[in-house]
């Protein structure tokens, strides 16, 4: 026992007493011997701490604390009922909406701490009205939309909400005029530097998913071992819920010899078939895209309606200033079905077109936000178009405080969003499982309940959490309503899982969902920021309201303010364009000598398994030819008394 | 004598200098041969004495040789649904009958947790699909995992299939069946098996 446990410390580090594959009892000896040991041999103060390396009283302080910490994580009762009951697949998609409201904690604490409460403490009362009289176009205050009615105001963001801290036009300049505090610098980079921090995380937990997921199985297909070995949940229990496990694991392992033998197939096909498969694919394809054209198209189209709509009644005002949202929706619930139908006519393998399926999804969303963003910006920055009404201000005249009509945007597609969601499970899902449970149709049976379709959600989740990125320098409190709003989908998903959904059929793993989230929101945040980053550097900012009235473009504030302070005359080289050229040679490089060294690992890894297995060869010939040099003696020994028997 | 606390267990043989109720003595040494707190092991205990009320006893200090019958143990509601469950409770029983004493319980339940590392988690998983305790996965274990976690589903010729390719896969020495190396070799690459192999209780 002694030398197993030598050789166990020898080939790992660190390693504490509770990790030796030992029974207990055994434990409790070690620990005992080793107490002896320790107090037989020092007696010194410091005898304890020098002994042991890492003294216990710290190891135990630390674990103390992470149980105190666990305690306190919010649902966590919730997600380990929800992992028993369905799988930690699907846990994994609650414990994503966590992580998000947890993101949009940590941006609310920000902004509301250095934005807000300044603003609020240190408001005058009418210093951020615009002197009267003023013929300059672009400050006159405009004709603009009168007031509706709170609850009209609270879903458009018109009226009281215009000009309260919800948006950027409440920010004013005089704020902080003669304390230190500089508002201005704290509103451009607040967000700036939140959005880049997140971008670095995700882009490291995507990165560490991806490793985890090349380095652990060669290749991106999974393996079949894997499977048998690490797809029974332990920790699941449930009446009932494992013969509905023992199901779908025999049905992924279906599929996976489905998908084996497909692969064998592919390469016995004939040219004919070849051909015919390719054209289907091109025809498909092109299919696709038009359909992502037209959607693309009539968000345009939307866009641009809403934007002129003149005075109407009330309720088909608000629903002119929804279209866009409603066409968003429209769009990303018909589409997905129609691209799932398509593509099992591409004649790919079943996973191969679950991938290619989320693409584009993923692609039809963040598409549909692109062009959103580039009509707002043709009408309010008259992008590509030839009015002559952006000449005077630099942006359209008839949107005196543009950002603020900009965050309206946003917070009319977030509120949108959530409400599309609360549509759903009202008049989608719960009166489809009232039906099922109640009417015997046989339409009614074939639709069934609904499944619970972790990849629709998730990306559901996530361009709920791009939309609240994409405003957030317009309208700083969004995260502070999507906390609100993240908090009541738990609860509303909760409980359709529990009661209006139909156990899934397939396992889902949890690796491949984190990776999905993880890349999908990256995504997501890249998309919304370089149009910002561009929106701050190039764009004149609206003269009527807000805090950069008097500068060109927003970062002129940051050049003018950093020009004074330290002599950066370096830094413009950082802008210049020979600059970009370097850093892309320079990752070049690094990228293919990483990619040279893995490919290396990977040959030496190949050759050392086929030593190994001569090795073991060598091993069982050497002990077959000593066995049989051993039985041969004992033979002729045999021979020669049976010879010396005989006569 | 003062009272025990944290502080006063650290430095080394203090244990004498302070006093522990009888009961209690058991538990705080066996705060670090797991990874559950003093807390979880007296409700581990209280879990324990559920089973079978007259046979389990309350106090500790002698030690006492009680060992729970496998039947018992694989009824709990953590393990009651799980196919596996005779092969985890007899995997950590000293006989290899599946007879638990509180120490073994203690210590199924302690690598099973979310908190023990991979190495020691594969280390008895493999115990766990080891069926005929041959210390070698072979092609029968393989097929007896497999129509556990299937209920038998799958065509005898599928059954086949995948045995085989698993062995293929897996196996790196060519003997035709996994020894431990093989197993956690494959396991390593198994991203999901921290987050599957584990029991919360």
């Amino acid at each position: 026992m002694r030398k197993v446990l030598q050789k166990w410390k020898l080939t790992t580090k660190n390693v504490s007493l509770r990790d030796y594959p030992v029974p207990l009892h055994e434990k409790r000896r070690l620990r005992e011997e080793e107490l002896e040991l320790i107090r037989n041999s020092n007696t010194k103060f410091w005898g304890p701490w020098s002994t042991c390396g890492e003294c216990l009283c710290v190891r135990s302080t630390l674990d103390r604390l992470h149980q105190v910490a666990r305690a306190f994580k919010l649902w966590e009762r919730a997600l380990i009922a929800i992992s028993g009951r369905f799988g930690s697949g699907i846990s994994s998609y609650f414990s994503f909406l966590r992580f998000l409201l947890l993101l949009n904690l940590v941006s609310s604490v920000f902004i509301f701490g250095m934005l807000v409460v300044p603003t609020l403490f240190f408001t005058k009362d009418d210093v951020h009205q615009a002197p009267p009289g003023s013929d300059d176009p672009c400050i006159s205050p405009s004709n603009n939309t009168e007031s509706e009615g709170i609850f009209i105001d609270l879903f458009t963001g018109q009226g009281f909400l215009r000009d309260s801290i919800l948006f950027y036009g409440h920010y004013f300049k005089g704020t902080t005029d003669g304390s230190s505090f500089n508002i201005r610098l704290v509103y451009l980079l607040v967000p700036l530097v939140y959005l880049l921090l997140c971008g670095l995380y995700l882009m490291r937990r995507t990165a560490q998913g991806i490793a985890t997921r090349r380095v652990r199985s060669r290749d991106y297909k999974t393996r079949i071992s894997t499977k048998v070995f690490s797809s029974w949940d332990f920790c699941a229990q449930g009446v009932g819920m494992s013969l509905l496990k023992q199901q779908s694991l025999s049905n992924e392992i279906k599929s996976h010899l489905a998908e084996e033998l497909w692969l064998l197939n592919l390469e016995g096909l004939s040219l004919g078939r070849r051909v015919h498969i390719i054209f289907s694919r091109v025809l498909i394809n092109s299919v696709i895209l038009a359909l992502l054209g037209c959607a693309f198209y009539s968000v345009h189209l939307a866009a641009v309606v809403s934007q002129d709509y003149q005075g109407i009644t009330p309720i088909l005002a608000l629903f002119t200033q929804y279209l866009v949202p409603i066409v968003i929706s429209l769009v990303l619930i018909l589409l997905p079905p129609i691209f799932m139908l398509l593509v099992k006519l591409e004649g790919h393998s079943p996973s191969a077109e679950l991938t290619l399926t989320l693409i584009r999804c993923v692609f039809l969303r963040l598409g549909t936000l692109g062009i959103f963003f580039f009509s707002l910006g043709q009408k309010i920055l008259c992008y590509g178009s030839e009015e002559t009404s952006c000449n005077v201000c630099g942006h359209n005249t008839q949107f005196k405080c543009w950002e603020t009509s900009v965050g309206q945007e946003f917070y009319k597609l977030s509120v949108f969003h959530f409400l599309h969601l609360t549509m759903d499970f009202l008049l989608l899902q719960a009166p489809r499982s009232f039906l099922v449970s109640r009417v015997k149709w046989r339409v009614v049976v074939w639709l069934g309940k609904e499944k619970f379709s972790l990849p629709q959600n998730v990306l559901d989740t996530v361009y709920g959490q791009t939309l609240v990125w994409g405003g957030l320098f317009y309208a700083p409190l969004l995260p502070l309503l999507n906390i609100v709003f993240i908090f009541l989908t738990f609860h509303i998903k909760k409980f359709s899982l529990y009661r209006l959904c139909d156990a899934s059929q397939k396992l889902v793993r949890v690796s491949t969902s984190r990776i999905l989230f993880y890349f999908v929101l990256l995504l997501g945040l890249m998309t919304t920021f370089f149009p910002l980053i561009y929106m701050v550097t190039s764009v004149r900012p609206s003269r009527a309201c807000g805090l950069f009235t008097d500068y060109s473009t927003t970062w002129e504030y940051v050049q003018n303010s950093t020009r004074s302070a330290m002599a950066i005359k370096d830094l413009s080289y950082v802008t210049s364009d020979l600059f970009p050229f370097c850093l892309l040679g320079i990752f070049s490089i690094m990228l293919t000598s990483y990619i040279s060294r893995v490919r290396q690992y990977e040959h030496i890894i190949e050759e050392l398994k086929d030593h190994l297995t001569y090795q073991i060869q060598d091993k069982i010939f050497l002990v077959r030819t000593l066995k049989e040099a051993d039985d041969a003696p004992g033979q002729e020994m045999d021979h020669q008394e049976h010879q010396s028997d005989t006569p | 004598m003062q009272p025990c606390t944290m502080w006063n267990l650290c430095a080394a043989g203090k244990t004498e200098s302070c006093e522990l109720p009888g009961s209690e003595k058991v538990y705080l040494l066996k705060q670090d041969c797991t990874f559950f707190t003093r807390k979880e092991i007296l409700r581990l205990h209280a879990r324990f004495y559920e089973l079978a009320p007259n046979m389990v006893p309350m106090d500790y200090t002698n030690d006492p040789e009680v060992r729970l019958p496998l039947q018992l143990i694989i009824n709990m509601p953590e393990l009651v649904e799980n196919p596996f469950k005779e092969r985890i409770v007899q995997a950590f029983s000293e006989d290899g009958e599946g007879n638990l004493s509180f120490n073994d319980f203690v210590d199924m339940f302690s690598v099973m947790s979310e908190m023990a590392p991979r190495e020691l988690k594969a280390i008895y998983a493999f115990k766990i699909y080891d069926f005929n305790t041959d210390n070698f996965i072979c092609k029968s274990d393989l097929e007896q995992t497999l129509n556990k976690l299937t209920r038998e589903e799958l065509e005898a010729e599928e059954v086949t299939l995948v045995c085989e390719k698993v062995i293929e896969e897996a196996d790196m020495d060519g003997d035709g069946k996994l020894a431990f190396a093989d197993f956690e070799n494959m396991i390593s690459k198994a991203p999901d098996f921290l987050s599957t192999f584990h029991i919360r209780i």
